[in-house]
């Protein structure tokens, strides 16, 4: 036996005795079964707010109640169940996959002998009455003999032999099980001597129906009340959670006003148009495996791949004395591993600020492709004299979070990141049936193009901890503080071709994308110099163009040009 | 390798490993568990022979975001103290002049950052029982008892140790190659080198190797089956505990030790260990 019982709650009959009170109950339910059914209904419909006319459904199923032929008098009462010896439960196989769906499955083997049932009623012997009472009224002959005879029948199931191969599967909501092979044996006694082999015949056939389709689903209720602890509280609480999700979606529903229109930029609207008619033609240009793809500044999909392979990582790390310009990114190993090569720390060549840097980028690319860690979780563990008291937050954040709750971010970029995570998420996903259309509003457009182009990090994600020092930095480098205009705030026209120019002329000639020169390695990036979206302030509304890079390309894309013709 | 750990002298030492058990066992027995795990005990410890490498690889200055989590922390209780009527976001150079108002860590001269490489490809070993049970109808009617056995545990990694403020931070900040390692991963990956890599690049997986083996189950006078070996529950643990740590512990993350006691307590002297 594998699992093993409680055999307290066997020797003190408590077991029995709930098992016989469930029993009672269940075997009265089906009685009761219609005006519960109503109780539910009305339930709902209340719940609903929507009112229904709660004394139609109930005349309506007591009618059904008595047409039907119902030769039981009284409730029927379980007096005795007995399990002498322990039932036998053992585990045959376990597979554990810990996905919400299906968390984990099994197969059992449950054996029980000895049992004993005993149930107890009242029927109605006088059959000709029962068909009487449901027949209409105009019918003929009338009966005379309209009188009840009730007879009372006790019922013996002894010797009860049950061994059964189920399935248990354990999902979320609850537990599901189904019973293959059964072999049931039982010794019947029926206090009617004259009924007893009709009505074992019967129970025999019906027992088929009871495994396959009673047991399964009483448990299977029976064990919601398990997963959820208190049925009712649960289901508010996932009632509120859903209603939650939708008020968000509402929230971040994006609403194209008059005044949005007016800030979308042509530009962009030329290049995205460009960006989707691409798309429809069947130019191999782009697999060419030296170019990332054939509109610059955008990654295809087929590329993807080599393209992350030149992400950085400890593996293509060269160390911190590298000369920046002779370092090439090679393509990393395929193992999809990030480790630090051995001979790096041998050799006592290791550039700490590299490494960090890494290893953050690296992170907050996981949350962009996973959304659910936002901020890295930092617990403070306060050591005081003996004891250990475990303050169980995520460092400075505030106290009401408690340990399981996701850890939001509180750095200074929160608002920004956040919200712009969302509607990229958001937009994504509807991208493909509006990518055609001008409907959405630009800034949010773009940057979601971008997004589900390559999952890199959210571009408002800055490197939490670079701050002041950072700025002055920054401040010096006028150009750049140029093109931030463009990614803070949505300006004229103007405004913007001046920020396109000025971004490209920022561009190293050899850097031939502008995310990819983010992504990659190069002293660049290695040097405190912050990359430019550590800086927009958090509150402003952003985007980001995917196609802000035109260097060597023939068909340059400046405003005054005409656009590039469509491959 | 910096540190000589006298490994000998442990593994000799036969209290040892009954001390351990017993230590854990007294904190396992103090903590609460979910209702639906019982009896969860260290059932054996060993050592193991083979001695972890430790080896200081650079002392410098912490770097900044160690600061930078002080001071936002110091930044945030000061906030919640004086707040009022002011509770619009975090932005701007109002709050950071406020942070300066109220208190802020600058670098000093006794603050110290170890790089460690720390490399453990031993034998030690853990043997860990619990009971799953079903509280239905009565408490603890059913149960079903599981044994883990944890050993080969190999890890071979970057910490890095700060010491700064009163403060201990202490993060796992990547692996290191490792021949041996390295040569494990590629058996236990079921798909093969080629088809693994289509997740997103791993930062860090800090436990590199580790078998756990399963029994679920329990004879009964004889009777009944144990199961042996669960394999998809082992690979389901692995990748709980190293998502655990990955999440806890390695950079960005971190875990912080604070050492310092306030004096509104009875003792006004700062201990520091």
């Amino acid at each position: 036996m594998s699992f093993k019982f409680n055999e307290e709650s066997f020797l003190d009959n408590s077991f029995n005795e709930t098992l016989r009170e469930k029993l009672t109950k269940m075997l009265n339910s089906r009685k009761s079964m219609d005006i519960k059914i109503d109780d539910h209904l009305s339930y709902a419909n209340n719940r609903g707010s929507t009112s229904c006319s709660n004394n139609f459904d109930n005349s309506s199923s007591i009618k059904a109640r008595d047409s039907k032929l119902d030769i039981l008098k009284s409730d029927v009462k379980v007096c005795e169940v007995n399990f002498p010896t322990i039932p036998n439960l053992e585990i045959l196989d376990l597979d554990v996959s810990g996905q919400p769906r299906a968390l984990a499955k099994g197969i059992c083997k449950i054996s029980c002998r000895d049992a004993l049932l005993q149930i107890q009623t009242e029927i109605e012997a006088n059959s000709l009455l029962l068909y009487t009472n449901i027949s209409p009224d105009f019918t003929t002959p009338l009966m005379i003999a309209n009188d009840t005879f009730t007879i009372p029948i006790t019922m013996t199931f002894s010797q009860i032999q049950l061994e059964a191969i189920t399935n248990v599967f354990v999902k979320n909501s609850g537990v599901g099980i189904s019973f293959n092979d059964v072999s049931l044996d039982f010794q019947f006694d029926c206090s009617i001597k004259l009924l007893q082999p009709h009505i074992a015949k019967r129970l025999r056939k019906s027992m088929q129906l009871v495994f396959k389709d009673v047991l399964p689903s009483a448990l299977f209720n029976m064990s919601r009340s398990w997963f959820t602890h208190d049925g009712s509280s649960s289901q508010t609480t996932t009632d509120h959670s859903q209603e939650e999700g939708s008020r968000l979606i509402r929230l971040h529903r994006l609403t194209v006003e008059d005044l949005d229109l007016q800030d979308l930029s042509p530009v962009n609207m030329l290049k995205l148009s460009t960006l989707t008619s691409s798309r429809q033609t069947l130019s191999l240009h782009s697999t060419m495996p030296k170019y990332f793809s054939t509109i610059p500044g955008c990654l295809d999909r087929q590329n993807f791949r080599n393209f992350t392979s030149r992400m950085p990582c400890l593996s293509n790390y060269g160390g911190g004395s590298d000369d920046g310009d002779k370092h090439v990114p090679h393509i990393h190993n395929l193992q999809n591993k990030n480790l630090l090569p051995e001979e790096a720390l041998e050799e006592n060549d290791i550039d700490l600020k590299a490494i960090l840097s890494i290893q953050t980028k690296i992170y907050e690319r996981g949350i962009s492709t996973n959304n659910d860690v936002i901020r890295p979780r930092r617990r403070k563990i306060r050591i005081k004299r003996a004891k250990k008291s475990i303050v169980n937050k995520a460092t400075e954040t505030s106290s009401n979070l408690n340990a399981d709750s996701e850890i939001t971010p509180v750095s200074s970029s929160h608002n920004a990141t956040s919200s712009v995570n969302t509607i990229t998420s958001l937009t994504t996903s509807s991208l493909g049936s509006t990518a055609g259309s001008s409907n959405s509003k630009n800034t949010n457009r773009s940057s979601s193009f971008t997004s589900s182009i390559m999952p890199i990090t959210p571009l408002a994600q800055s490197s939490m901890n670079k701050k002041d020092g950072n700025l002055i930095t920054l401040r010096q480098d006028s150009k750049v503080l140029d093109s931030m205009k463009y990614f803070t705030k949505i300006q004229d026209l103007h405004n913007i071709h001046a920020s396109f120019n000025s971004s490209r002329e920022t561009q190293d000639s050899n850097n031939r994308f502008r995310i990819a020169s983010e992504m990659l390695p190069t002293k660049r990036e290695i040097s405190p110099i912050p990359t430019l979206n550590s800086f927009i302030e958090p509150n402003r509304r952003f985007s980001f163009v995917g196609l802000n890079h035109k260097t060597s390309h023939d068909n340059s894309w400046s405003v005054d040009e005409q656009p590039p013709p469509y491959y | 390798m910096s540190f000589d750990i006298n490994w000998e002298q442990l593994r000799n030492d036969s209290n040892l490993n009954r001390t351990v058990t017993e230590k854990l066992n007294g904190y396992l027995t103090s903590i609460n568990l979910p209702s639906y795990v019982n009896n969860l005990r260290i059932e054996r410890f060993s050592m193991g022979d083979r001695p972890p490498k430790v080896t200081l690889r650079q002392i410098t200055d912490p770097v900044q975001d160690f600061y930078d989590a002080i001071n936002e922390e110091l930044q945030m209780s000061a906030e919640e103290e004086t707040e009022g009527s002011d509770d619009e976001g975090y932005g701007g150079d109002r709050v950071r002049n406020r942070g300066i108002d109220t208190q802020t860590v600058f670098p000093s001269a006794n603050d110290v950052q170890f790089l460690v490489e720390m490399e453990y490809n031993g034998n030690m070993s853990i043997t860990v029982t619990a009971e799953m049970v079903l509280n239905y109808p009565s408490k603890k009617f059913m149960a079903l008892p599981i044994r883990l056995t944890i050993s080969n545990i190999g890890f071979h990694t970057l910490c890095l140790i700060a010491f700064l403020s009163k403060q201990l931070f202490f993060s796992f900040l990547c692996d290191v190659t490792d021949p041996i390692l390295d040569e494990d991963d590629s058996i236990l990956d079921q798909n093969g080198p080629l088809l693994s890599s289509k997740g997103p690049l791993e930062r860090i997986s800090i436990i590199r190797s580790l078998s756990i083996s399963t029994e679920v189950g329990e004879e009964y006078q004889g009777d009944g089956s144990v199961l042996k070996s669960v394999g998809k529950l082992e690979q389901f643990l692995k990748e709980k505990l190293k998502d655990f740590l990955r999440k806890e512990v390695a950079w960005p993350s971190w875990i912080n030790f604070d050492f310092y006691e306030p004096e509104d307590n009875e003792s006004d002297d700062n201990q520091i260990n």
